[in-house]
């Protein structure tokens, strides 16, 4: 049997009428996505849930003033990053991202054979030890739209700005980034054969 | 295998740390407190608006005449949108002013030589309020002052600051939309510059370019606001000043 799921903007406006438990049902449907913008801003997942948590709170408050009809998820995210940014900065906790890839989370390896693993292994690890040589506003683009998979609008509407801005950004910080790989002596499309 | 591809596949392999259960958290956290705290960084809001039927707005003297009449024609409340053109500017008048997206944050608090190095565009400063009480960056790049209310800064009904003033850069032509009875919209010159003065009443400003999705700014306090533009940015002041000292203020820009 298919579980009812209702579009967010009936959840919305039944949050908005007082309805507890269709706010609830919105939590659920994006706490993955808000923890891990969140985590992304903050570095830590202690910082991470604290955040997300404290932020679905003041979406909730603010549901007044949002326009049920609008996507509700960048509007949220949006909320999430500033956050957990400002949680971090009241901590006075610098991003330590290289030392965060190496460690969690990390990068499963799919490969089918031992060689191509190692190979394929060592190559994501160089990009996302590379990504955390990036500076921040670079690798947040990067995250949001590879990793997280938020769209051109999305992104734009997270970081608060026009979705030019956006196009421009990522382009430019994938141009940062293709050197600080390669200087990991690993070539971009030759290992691999490919 | 191309680097954006790759960035995808790292992505889809990636494994998070484990999102915890908000759900509960959350609903226990309203649960206890009904009423929202009012709690923003760097300044409290005057006051909150929901959509407002607006229907006064009079640009331009001699756009004032045919905005009276407007005024006294009761049609103005089925009326959807009506069109001013001025030049690049449109002004729209519309039923129920847009929800936009909350700015519960003004961004990360920094000092004004950490601003300019965060941000894309020369850091001006009113020569006339002098150095901002603080500053903060938001993450897309804009940059905003607040003042702490002094003898010729008086505070915004409210909000526990003298004013608030923000610097954004890469917008388009601004579209105001603005709501309430009260409010009062002029364009204005500044410093040479077209600019509008809003008075009164809680407002919107959108800004588009061809190819961009439309930018807002909402006005965030119960003041008065005068938005310009100079060099590629666009500057907006709130205040409790008058549309003479605010504009002094403007030109004053260093």
């Amino acid at each position: 049997m298919i579980a009812q799921s209702p579009p967010d903007h009936e959840l919305v406006e039944e949050a908005r009428r007082g309805d507890p438990a269709a706010y609830a049902e919105l939590v659920r449907r994006y706490q993955d996505v808000a923890f891990r913008v969140a985590y992304f801003n903050s570095g830590s997942s202690a910082d991470a849930a604290d955040a997300a948590q404290d932020a679905f709170v003041k979406a909730y408050y603010a549901l007044p003033r949002f326009r049920a009809e609008a996507p509700f998820r960048p509007w949220l995210l949006r909320i999430v990053a500033n956050e957990a940014r400002n949680r971090r900065r009241s901590a006075g906790r610098r991003e330590r991202l290289a030392e965060r890839a190496a460690t969690d989370p990390v990068a499963r390896d799919v490969a089918p054979s031992p060689e191509t693993g190692v190979i394929a292994g060592e190559r994501r690890a160089a990009v996302l030890a590379a990504l955390g040589e990036l500076r921040e506003r670079d690798r947040r683009i990067i995250e949001y739209r590879y990793f997280l998979g938020l769209s051109e609008a999305e992104t734009a509407e997270v970081l608060g700005v026009a979705k030019g801005t956006v196009k421009s950004r990522l382009s430019r910080a994938l141009t940062r980034l293709r050197p600080l790989i390669e200087e990991r002596g690993l070539a971009l499309d030759e290992d691999l054969g490919r | 295998m191309n680097l954006e591809r790759e960035l995808l596949e790292i992505g889809a392999g990636m494994e998070f740390p484990a999102t915890p259960d908000l759900a509960g958290s959350v609903l226990a956290q309203i649960r206890q407190q009904p009423a929202p705290r009012r709690r923003w960084t760097g300044i409290a809001p005057a006051r909150r608006w929901t959509g407002i039927a607006p229907r006064v707005a009079w640009v331009g003297a001699a756009a004032a005449v045919l905005m009276a009449v407007v005024l006294v024609v009761p049609p103005a409340r089925e009326a959807v949108a009506d069109l001013l053109g001025i030049g690049r500017v449109q002004v729209e008048i519309v039923d129920e002013l847009p929800a936009v997206g909350t700015e519960l944050a003004l961004g990360d608090e920094v000092n004004l030589a950490e601003a300019r190095v965060a941000v894309d565009f020369p850091v001006r400063v009113p020569a006339a309020l002098g150095e901002p009480d603080a500053v903060y960056v938001a993450q897309g790049g804009d940059l905003f002052f607040t003042y702490a209310p002094r003898p010729d800064l008086p505070e915004v009904a409210g909000s526990g600051v003298g004013a608030l003033f923000g610097q954004f850069p890469e917008l388009g032509s601004p579209i105001v939309k603005q709501a309430s009875v009260d409010t009062l919209l002029v364009e204005v010159f500044v410093g040479g510059g077209r600019g509008f003065w809003i008075e009164g009443g809680p407002h919107v400003v959108f800004f588009e370019s061809p190819g961009l999705t439309t930018r807002e700014l909402a006005g965030r306090l119960a003041g008065n606001t005068l938005i310009w533009e100079r060099d590629g940015v666009t500057y907006r002041l709130e205040a409790a000043l008058d549309r003479a000292a605010a504009i002094a203020v403007a030109e004053s820009l260093r």
